[in-house]
């Protein structure tokens, strides 16, 4: 019985071949030509798919050497204590990976940095771009801070191995979570080389989740052009920051003249004060100018800001973290400026390029010198200005790897702050490699 | 005989062993002007005619595509219409090159309609008006009632920029200009449509379209591009044609770059249609 079946099964499926190879031979062979180009069009249709993710990045180890061992820095963080006058490090500055993934007008960016540290998320944001003008875009998410020309620079792309001291002051992470508007008008337009970037952020750094419904707002407006030549570029621009920080204490410090004559801060304990929105709010100015001559292109750049900084007695950096409690809250408003200014030598058509760069950096400009750390004036360690002399030499050897060799030179106010009577020993020396892909 | 033949043999490996390894056979990229494709295709043509170990291979995009993949390292030599820009001599130095500007040849900007239009010339006022958008129809320049269709480049080419520049004296062109990503789509586009104009370099000018005589001195003197009038630079739409390598590789883009300037290489400029250096 077994056996007839397995016969019949065993005919239909030869009849079945059969009929199959028939209908193959009936079918007219495909051209060549057509094959090949139905193949191409196929790996063209991957390869479009695959160009829309794009991976780039670029890693930064450097080798540290600072005056002082402990010496307070913001040359990549400061140096761990230990023993001898002298201390250095092998450090990751950075490691970004950046994975871009683009599809018609809209774009995915996530940007990490994985250090020895450990791995960070430093961007995470969706851009989307108007398809009709294409001169506007909004982005969402873990975002760049829009001020002033240095903090949208990318490191990797900076000419000194950190940002001026008081960027990284005001702006500790560089980056916020909010939503990002920029309107940039197109080549043909008569406005061609203007762009106006406005942010709405949550203000807390990017560090830590919102905390208040209190949002922080930025603005920038500038401007670039390059002579019909091709020999000259300049840029300039304008930001702006209003923004706050929630107080979480009943404590609070104005900058003042006591009734004791010396300018300090006023305390003041009010329950009004809990709550209360403080101040943050920073205006800035930066210019940019690049010239190609027989020495070789010259960049010099600028920028000042001043504004109102709510901080805390240890220090005048940006607060991220959610308001403490009312018994340790306090909060000290101080009035600040800041600026830098950077000469760029490139060595005539050769791969080296020298670089000096100035800036200063004062929490509070209404003290100064000797009266800071005075008796009954409630100043401390985040009212002393610093100046940074930097001196650099890179040399890049292709389009992926270049070397920096800086060496800083910081200088701060004499004052009556405990271990601040003179300039304490924390200038640094910077050797620093980049690989960017 | 089997001696000589052997002896003969013997100095063929001996040369293609010297050539691997002097690395006389180079592989040169030449990526970027549209214009300056016709040209160094032709000249690329010729070179490899001499210099049989060699490789040349050319591709067009533009000239800012050119220029970028120079900072890239995916072009040995970036062809471009227009002068290497600020923003692009920036960048290359903070990959640690330095380029070298070569002018190649001369290119007559040539304005072209449809065969079927019956204007035959125009004022650089007039071409202002008419790529800007304030000229509509062609009864406005002495033409049919019918509506102007304008055609350009796209922005990254360097053929838009000199005609912005030197035509319209920087004025923007008019929001209804139709982009095209190469000149070939344009000569394309002009001969299939009535009430067209565009520009193209000389090279790229056929019997499918028809030029227009040109005054930039409003209306005295009309000009007609053509080889001659770009010689004896009576023609005033003219614009330098360069190629751009990194110094690194002078030595390996040098033998063909200076084929390109030789007396065979300028001759094979004008057959092209452009217009030759003058010694």
């Amino acid at each position: 019985m077994n056996f007839k079946r397995n016969l019949i099964l065993t005919a239909i499926g030869v009849i079945l071949l059969l009929t199959n190879a028939k209908l193959n031979a009936q079918e007219a062979p495909e051209n060549p030509l057509d094959t090949l180009a139905r193949s191409l069009q196929n790996i063209a249709d991957d390869l479009n798919k695959l160009k829309r993710l794009k991976i780039t990045g670029y890693i930064q180890p450097q080798y540290q050497y600072i005056d002082s061992a402990g010496a307070p820095s913001v040359a990549g963080g400061d140096f761990i204590n230990g023993t001898g006058k002298y201390y250095s490090r092998v450090m990751m500055r950075r490691g970004r990976f950046k994975f871009t993934y683009d599809y018609k007008n809209v774009r995915l960016m996530i940007n990490t940095d994985v250090t020895e540290k450990g791995l960070f998320m430093r961007e995470t944001y969706i851009k989307i771009t108007d398809t009709w003008l294409k001169m506007f875009s909004l982005s969402a998410g873990l975002l760049q801070d829009q001020f002033g020309f240095e903090l949208t620079q990318s490191s990797s792309e900076r000419e000194t191995p950190e940002r001026a001291r008081y960027n990284q002051t005001l702006f500790p992470t560089e980056r916020d979570l909010g939503v990002f508007g920029s309107m940039e008008f197109p080549k043909t337009s008569p406005l061609s080389g203007l762009k106006l970037d406005v942010a709405m952020m949550n203000g807390s750094a990017g560090v830590s989740s919102e905390f208040d419904s209190h949002k922080d707002f930025t603005g920038r407006l500038q401007y670039k052009k390059t002579t019909k030549n091709e020999k000259v570029e300049f840029g300039v621009g304008a930001s702006y920051y209003y923004g706050g920080y929630r107080i979480g204490s009943v404590k609070d410090y104005n900058s003042n003249t006591l009734v004791s004559g010396d300018n300090g801060f006023e305390f003041a304990a009010d329950t009004a004060n809990y709550n209360r929105v403080a101040r943050r709010i920073y205006m800035g100015a930066d210019a940019q100018l690049s010239f190609d001559w027989k020495a070789g292109i010259t960049t010099i750049r600028a920028e000042y800001i001043m504004g109102e900084q709510p901080g805390t007695d240890k220090s005048s950096k940006s607060l991220g973290a959610a308001p403490t409690s009312t018994t340790t809250g306090s909060i000290y408003h101080r009035n600040f400026d800041g600026a830098y200014f950077y000469l760029i030598q490139n060595v005539g058509t050769s791969k080296f390029q020298v670089v000096v760069k100035y800036d200063w950096y004062d929490p509070n400009v209404k003290i100064s010198g000797k009266e800071i750390g005075k008796s009954g004036t409630n100043t401390k360690l985040a009212d002393i200005r610093f100046d940074t002399y930097g001196f650099g030499i890179t040399y890049r050897m292709n389009t992926y790897l270049k070397v920096i060799a800086y060496y800083d030179v910081v200088q701060n106010e004499s004052t009556l702050v405990s271990g601040y009577a003179k300039d304490i020993p924390d200038n640094v020396m910077t050797v620093r490699m980049q690989f960017k892909f | 005989m089997y001696q000589i033949i052997k002896e003969k043999m013997k100095s063929k490996v001996l040369i293609i062993a010297l050539s691997l390894y002097t690395g006389v056979s180079i592989a040169q990229k030449l990526k970027g002007s549209d214009t300056v494709l016709p040209l160094a295709q032709k000249e690329a043509e010729s070179y490899l005619k001499v210099n049989k170990a060699n490789k040349v291979t050319v591709t067009g995009g533009g000239s800012g595509v050119g220029l970028a993949a120079l900072v890239d390292g995916t072009t040995d030599i970036a062809m471009s219409s227009r002068k290497i820009k600020m923003s692009e001599k920036i960048k290359l130095q903070d990959a640690g090159k330095a380029s070298k500007e070569i002018i190649v040849a001369y290119d007559a900007l040539a304005v072209i309609v449809n065969p079927s239009n019956k204007v035959a010339q125009l004022t650089r006022e007039q071409l202002e008006g008419i790529f800007t958008g304030k000229i509509k129809n062609w009864k406005e320049v002495g033409g049919d009632d019918l509506q102007i269709v304008v055609y350009s480049r796209e922005s990254s080419s360097g053929t838009y920029e000199f005609f912005k520049e030197h035509v319209l004296k920087n004025k923007n062109y008019a929001s209804s200009v139709l982009s095209m990503p190469a000149t070939g789509a344009i000569v394309q586009s002009i001969s299939q449509t009535k009430g067209a104009i565009g520009y193209v370099g000389l090279a790229y000018v056929e019997k499918e379209i028809k030029t227009v005589k040109v005054s930039y001195d409003k209306g005295k003197t009309y000009v007609a591009p053509s080889m001659a009038s770009a010689k004896d630079k009576s023609y005033p739409v003219v614009r330098p044609l360069y190629y751009y390598y990194l110094t690194t590789m002078e030595k390996s883009v040098k033998p063909f770059v200076d084929f390109c300037l030789s007396p065979e290489g300028q001759k094979i400029v004008e057959q092209v249609g452009y217009v030759p250096l003058t010694k």
